[in-house]
């Protein structure tokens, strides 16, 4: 049995993000693998919560990755690395949304599309389990406009103040909020009865 | 009201499964960048061979230009050709009579 000295021991014995990147940039390519490792949780919430969970979100996943390995030299550590890596995700996922419109647009009719929008999420009379409501929540995001999406994934998902999710999309304080406050109304009004169960 | 409503949400949300890739992601994103790697590798053998033959080019270039010149200022040549082509290759035109000397026929 592993007391919490012992705990503390692996976690001193962890090497930092710094010397990872230090080693990363010297080309060794296990520093860089654990800083995979340590981050791709961070990642993965960003790029899911922006795209729902499938090959769209691997491939951003992957080429947020594969984005910080060539810019390793260039990455000064003014921010940290998670907010470094979530940039990165959010505008890797913004251009899967937009090539996912094209694409939409070029092959799928409009009545399509608003058949798919207009489908009921769920039945209000079931009782649903946690994990259903986290999902019911998970595909309401989805239905979202993108840039109120991403507002929604850094306050909601990762956990940002306003401030700084107004830092990572490069937008002003009160443009984060508005578009927060319409994107919990629009949520509100997707996810209805649920709302007012609670 | 933001964040009483994010509240609601965001408890809702820790309910589920936290979002993550399928299992090996960090194996296969590395993949993707020794791959990566090998391409640039050969795109930069590629991008030398090309600059390297460019140069070749050039100097060939030069110096056929200048062998032609010479050829065409050249004084003991005055007079020898018939055609500016052929003062320009150094090629005198040879009749029939003398490749049959030649060839030894």
């Amino acid at each position: 049995m592993q007391g919490p000295t012992s705990e503390r021991k692996r976690a001193a014995a962890q090497p930092t993000d710094e010397e990872l990147l230090d080693a990363a940039r010297r080309g060794d390519d296990a520093a860089f693998r654990q800083l995979v490792e340590r981050y791709e949780g961070r990642v993965a919430a960003t790029v899911i919560g922006m795209l729902g969970n499938g090959e769209e979100a691997e491939d951003a996943g992957q080429e947020t990755f594969i984005r910080f390995y060539r810019s390793l030299d260039r990455f000064r550590g003014e921010s940290s690395i998670a907010t470094y890596l979530t940039r990165i995700a959010i505008n890797q996922s913004l251009d899967a949304i937009k090539r996912r419109r094209r694409w939409t647009k070029r092959f799928v009719s409009r009545d399509e599309e608003e058949v798919v929008l207009a489908e009921p999420m769920y039945d209000a009379t079931e009782e649903i389990s946690a994990r259903e409501r986290a999902e019911l929540v998970r595909g309401a995001i989805q239905t979202l406009k993108a840039d109120h999406r991403s507002v929604v994934v850094l306050r909601m998902i990762e956990g940002y103040s306003t401030r700084e999710t107004a830092e990572i999309l490069g937008l002003p304080v009160g443009t984060v909020t508005s578009r927060l406050s319409r994107a919990l109304d629009k949520l509100e009004s997707v996810l209805d009865p649920l709302v007012r169960e609670a | 009201m933001n964040d009483d409503r994010l509240h609601t949400f965001r408890g809702w949300l820790d309910g589920g499964e936290p979002s993550r890739f399928a299992p090996f992601f960090a194996s296969r994103v590395m993949q993707r960048i020794e791959a990566e790697g090998s391409r640039n590798g050969l795109e930069s053998i590629d991008a030398a061979l090309r600059w390297g033959f460019l140069r070749v080019a050039t100097a060939a270039v030069v110096l056929a230009i200048a062998v032609g010149a010479y050829n065409v200022m050249e004084p003991g040549n005055l007079g020898v050709y018939t055609s500016t082509l052929e003062s320009v290759l150094g090629l005198p035109s040879q009749s029939l009579e003398t490749l049959f000397l030649l060839s030894g026929a």
